[in-house]
């Protein structure tokens, strides 16, 4: 009789976070696509914020920039796990730092909308911006908690390989997106 | 009555475009992410 030796061609934390990433990636592609319909579909001159034609572009690109670091910074640290070198730490922090700037930066961002006057019952532009931004913030905020747990498991030697690439794979998720939002919702 | 809230917003019909290039979008995206997933369970199934 011979023993079957079962390999696991995609690890369970792997897969449950390709399914994870493949519902929130239809799900912001239903709102972007919303937002692209609502927005081709309003009557000139509605879709405006009370004081500006535009939102913040200029602002945000700062916003954009620290976020997108912020990625890099987890790629690096991920090669210096690998590579078993020094200095993964101190990168896994810079990355969790830049992505609380980014957040922080955000609701800065929505306080002066908000003292414009531009609220989820302004118009439709009001709705979607809070909606498809809050809705990446929120996620941003859950990425950088888990990147958070992985720098302190980094830090006591008990991070996984699995914890890792879920941690990775989410904030790159996040990372991502965010450039196709910033394109679609703020032009 | 419309059974989707976004045809809510068809507005004056000069969106026409935006409906089809979300409906491609939103057809194409997710065999795009099923067939990618797809390729790389099979490169590492096959050992490449």
């Amino acid at each position: 009789m011979t023993a079957t030796v079962r390999r696991d061609v995609v690890p369970s934390s792997v897969l449950g976070m390709l399914l994870l990433i493949g519902a929130e990636v239809m799900f912001f592609a239903g709102l972007i696509s919303a937002f692209t319909i609502a927005q081709a579909g309003a009557e000139a001159g509605r879709w405006t914020t009370p004081t500006a034609p535009l939102l913040p572009v200029a602002s945000t690109l700062s916003n954009t920039a620290a976020l997108l670091v912020s990625g890099v910074c987890v790629f690096l640290a991920h090669r210096r796990i690998k590579q078993q070198r020094g200095g993964a730490e101190r990168l896994m922090m810079a990355a969790c730092v830049l992505g609380a700037i980014f957040v922080v930066l955000q609701g800065r961002e929505w306080v002066a909308l908000l003292s414009q006057g531009l609220t989820m019952q302004s118009g439709g532009l009001g709705a979607f911006f809070y909606l498809i931004v809050g809705a990446h913030a929120l996620h941003a905020v859950v990425a950088i908690v888990a990147l958070g747990v992985a720098w302190w498991r980094l830090r006591i030697g008990t991070l996984t390989d699995g914890f890792l690439f879920g941690t990775e794979t989410f904030w790159y998720f996040v990372v991502l997106l965010w450039p196709i939002i910033y394109a679609r919702v703020y032009f | 009555m419309l059974a989707c809230a976004v045809c809510g917003l068809m507005g004056t019909g000069e969106n026409g475009w935006a409906y089809l290039a979300m409906s491609v979008v939103m057809s194409a995206l997710p065999l795009m992410m099923i067939g990618g997933v797809s390729w790389w369970v099979y490169r590492r199934a096959n050992g490449k």
